[in-house]
């Protein structure tokens, strides 16, 4: 053992070496990726005249840029209705995905799997296979042009995530507590709310950061529920809004800056969350 | 009179015994109940009523009438709807060639990394938090032919005759948009490709490494192989996120110019909402949702079995 360490440590540090290309390659691709950022971050503290000017990095930075974009036009409408809408969303989502996850992963009754398999093909339908007729759904609802109607689609969509993603924690966790709660003598709706509930924070906080990140985002469906600028959403909103004031760039890009930070913020908190859920999503689904 | 009352106590009997179990019969499909009003409403009966929309000629105003399979061979030799398929064939590929190729050898280069790879995932995935809507204004200023960085760039180095107006051209509006798209998404891949990484014997690199293989042995007879089924699952992501593919296109040109940047998703939006021609639209979303489920369905399959 001893003897066959040393080279094998010189041929590790000869790979490593020739592995130069492949850093080189990484930090170069994390230029890309953030150049988009940095520019329109500058940009946005750029005066007009400079923009116009094809000047890239501003001499001065007008900070004002943003207190302009908040106060004219209808973003602060738009940010509201947003940050309405993806709690509303949340919770509904909680409210129904924790007890069908915890149906589908911990009980036994009749036609569990059926049912299990119906919301699995849920995962596989494009919302391109809804959108018309909820269209008309939320017509008929009287929900057009109405927060709450984004916020129950969006659930209802949102359902076989939810209900997959709790279920498989469910059935990660012990059957013994379970147990000894219901010889102490509790319901199965206590062991579930009293005992199995609090111990599923960590897939509850994935959920939470999920179903927020996917209503705040959403674009298709306000784009067609939503008809009124008084009602828009941030993704609607911020192209009302690029359009309207088109030769107005420093205004714009700190419109853009203002859309991403909130979701550029909750990743940078729950940045495992994210990376958890993008697994469970991609491996079914 | 004495038979109810001797009857009375056994029914009572029975129904102390069974009581308990019945209330634990119902728990489960009242815990089910709310996700299960909500999922039928707003998709299982919408997923239907398409099914039904798409044999009708329908303007959303005066009630349909049937048509039979009229909307799917109107849409079928519709040149257009044929041009959205290419289109999506194309941004498919690029998407493949381009940002899964990036992915890949970003996760093999992080996989083996000893410091910093939290770091760099996390900033490679920074991008695909932005929603689709900010990535479509943002890239849409990068475009711009005249404030744009990118042609202030090319200006600024002489190079003037390559500046083009990006999202305004035929020849480079689709490449453009699936840049900006890539840009989005492929931190979303290589996060993927990453956990598969992980599930590689770290063993087989060691004894490769000793044996005098190079980085690209390393990842031709090791990495490859043995992410043979992430790669799978990523290219068919990258197939059904093409045919979901809206926003972008959406903001950004409107499918435009002349047809150039049109997605099935763009062809049944406009069809639906601006055309008025639910049939088809609806024909044209059956097409693309069984071709999403039936994909993801039989990738499911597949895989179950080579697990099995």
């Amino acid at each position: 053992m001893t003897v066959s360490n040393p080279p094998a440590v010189r041929v590790h540090w000869a790979a490593r070496l020739r592995e130069m290309p492949l850093y080189v390659f990484l930090l170069l691709v994390l230029t890309l990726t953030l150049l988009p950022f940095a520019w329109v971050i500058l940009s946005s503290l750029n005066t007009n005249r400079g923009i116009f000017g094809g000047q890239l990095i501003p001499t001065t930075l007008q900070w004002g840029n943003y207190l302009r974009a908040w106060q004219v036009g209808n973003l602060r409408q738009y940010v509201g209705n947003s940050a309405l809408v993806a709690v509303g969303s949340v919770a509904l989502t909680l409210i129904a995905c924790c007890p069908a996850g915890y149906a589908f992963g911990r009980m036994r009754f009749a036609g569990n799997s059926a049912l299990f398999y119906l919301y699995l093909f849920g995962l596989t339908v494009p919302f391109q296979a809804v959108l018309i007729p909820v269209f008309y759904q939320l017509k008929n609802l009287g929900l057009i042009n109405n927060l709450l109607g984004i916020v129950l689609v969006q659930v209802g969509t949102g359902v076989p995530f939810g209900a997959f993603l709790m279920r498989n924690f469910f059935r990660s966790l012990p059957t013994e507590i379970a147990d000894a709660a219901r010889m102490d003598g509790c319901t199965e709706f206590g062991v579930f709310w009293r005992v199995m509930l609090p111990l599923a924070k960590p897939a509850t906080l994935a959920l939470v950061v999920f179903s927020f990140m996917g209503s705040w985002n959403d674009y298709l469906l306000p784009l067609i529920a939503l008809q009124s600028d008084a009602k828009r959403t941030l993704p609607t909103g911020l192209v009302r809004f690029s359009t309207q004031y088109s030769t107005d760039y420093s205004l714009v890009f700190a419109a853009t800056v203002i859309s991403f930070i909130p979701t550029v913020a909750l990743y940078l908190v729950f940045q495992r969350q994210f990376i958890e859920g993008v697994n469970t999503g991609a491996t079914k689904g | 009179m004495s038979t109810r009352t001797l009857s009375t106590p056994a029914v009572a009997g029975v129904k102390a015994t069974r009581a308990p179990a019945r209330h634990r019969d119902f728990t489960p499909y009242l815990l089910l109940l709310p996700s299960l009003v909500l999922y039928a409403v707003f998709m299982l009966v919408p997923l239907v009523q398409t099914v039904g929309v798409s044999f009708t000629k329908w303007d959303g105003f005066t009630s349909p009438t049937f048509v039979g399979m009229r909307n799917y061979t109107d849409i079928f030799t519709d040149p257009k709807f044929a041009d959205a398929v290419a289109h999506n064939a194309i941004w498919t590929v690029m998407t493949i060639v381009v940002a899964i190729t990036v992915a890949l050898l970003l996760a093999a280069t992080l996989a083996r990394l000893r410091h910093g790879r939290t770091f760099f995932r996390v900033t490679f995935f920074l991008p695909n938090v932005v929603s689709l809507s900010v990535v479509a204004v943002l890239w849409g200023q990068i475009y711009n032919p005249i404030v744009g960085p990118i042609n202030i760039i090319l200006k600024s180095v002489g190079l003037s005759g390559a500046a083009h107006r990006w999202l305004g051209e035929p020849q480079t509006v689709l490449p453009a948009i699936n840049l900006a798209n890539n840009w989005h998404t492929y931190g979303f891949y290589m996060v993927i490709l990453l956990a598969g990484l992980q599930g590689i014997d770290n063993t087989l690199y060691e004894a490769a490494i000793v044996d005098g293989a190079g980085p690209w042995a390393l990842f031709r007879f090791i990495t490859l192989p043995g992410l043979r089924n992430v790669l799978n699952l990523v290219f068919i992501l990258a197939f059904v996120n093409a045919l979901k593919g809206f926003t972008l296109v959406w903001i950004m040109t409107q499918g435009g110019p002349v047809n150039r940047s049109d997605l099935l998703a763009t062809y049944i939006y406009r069809a639906a909402f601006l055309l008025n021609q639910l049939g088809p639209a609806a024909a044209a979303s059956v097409v693309l949702s069984i071709i999403v489920i039936g994909t993801t369905m039989l990738f499911n399959k597949l895989r179950e079995e080579e697990v099995t």
